[in-house]
């Protein structure tokens, strides 16, 4: 889904919060904070200087802002800091995936599903990469998930994007290069949005892929949604 | 918690919905001697160098 920009001030854009804050996110620059906040199909953005600009008082929503919301919110990067990648020339996009689960088949314990998203022209901006600062997922009924489902994220290359197979004696077809798991062994949750935190933003090359790993121990299939936050 | 029991029958993985014809190899990269401790950036920035080098 591509999301409607729309720019308003502070005392709008603080009604948009919502009230677990899980919809809100920021960006502070050294003079300011990008700040913005999704809600349905629209991103609200709001612009809050550190400074004050001619003719405006920015100190009471300065406050306001860092008093009762910083800290609260998704800080995507702090510009300037040491692997800082997130660009504020990228455009915002999440990208949602809903994957079928498939139950273990009699007489087995469990079933590993693997769901592989691949980075593709649609997804990668101009210089050939996307960033995946982020995520969720959701499954709308909790009482398909068995106490022991647990879910897993990485990031892998099956068609040797990096080049490296010939390093590992890996044969594309068949064979995986994991590159990173930003999410292992988690405890599935149902019934509501659940953040996934890739913990810094990764800088992926057009061709790898998102992998999602669901091991179901369950009885039925089910929807497992899925959001990438990947501003390209 | 615990990963269950390493896979050992095709029918117990599904990729994108349909069973592989065999289970091929994974290799942890951030595990390798060569990439352990670094991020995905840093692993990504370090394979391109490695692209141009002969192979150790």
């Amino acid at each position: 889904m591509i999301y409607k920009d729309i720019y308003v001030p502070w005392s709008v854009i603080k009604t948009r919060i919502s009230s677990t804050f899980d919809n809100f996110t920021y960006i502070e620059y050294p003079d300011k904070y990008e700040i913005y906040v999704v809600d349905k199909i629209f991103c609200f953005i709001c612009i809050l200087s550190k400074t004050e600009l001619p003719g405006i008082s920015t100190q009471p929503d300065l406050e306001d802002f860092e008093q009762n919301y910083k800290g609260k919110g998704n800080l995507f990067q702090i510009y300037g800091m040491k692997n800082a990648s997130y660009s504020p020339l990228r455009e915002w996009q999440s990208v949602g995936v809903v994957y079928e689960v498939q139950p273990p088949e009699p007489g087995e314990t469990f079933k590993q599903n693997i769901f592989d998203t691949r980075i593709s022209e649609d997804l990668v901006g101009r210089d050939g990469c996307v960033e995946l600062v982020g995520g969720q997922y959701y499954i709308k009924d909790p009482s398909v998930i068995d106490e022991r489902d647990i879910v897993e994220f990485s990031v892998v290359d099956k068609d040797d994007v990096l080049g490296l197979f010939r390093y590992y004696d890996l044969t594309v077809g068949t064979d995986v290069l994991e590159l990173a798991k930003f999410v292992r062994t988690h405890s599935v949750i149902g019934g509501t949005l659940v953040k996934i935190e890739p913990g810094q933003a990764k800088i992926l090359p057009l061709g790898l892929y998102l992998r999602v790993s669901y091991i179901c121990y369950g009885t039925t299939p089910f929807k497992f949604k899925v959001d990438y936050f990947i501003p390209r | 918690m615990d990963k269950p029991d390493k896979v050992e029958r095709t029918t117990q993985v599904v990729i994108n919905g349909q069973i592989p014809e065999k289970l091929g190899k994974k290799v942890k990269l951030y595990k390798t001697e060569e990439f352990k401790g670094l991020n995905v950036n840093d692993i990504i920035q370090k394979a391109k160098e490695l692209q141009n080098s002969p192979k150790s």
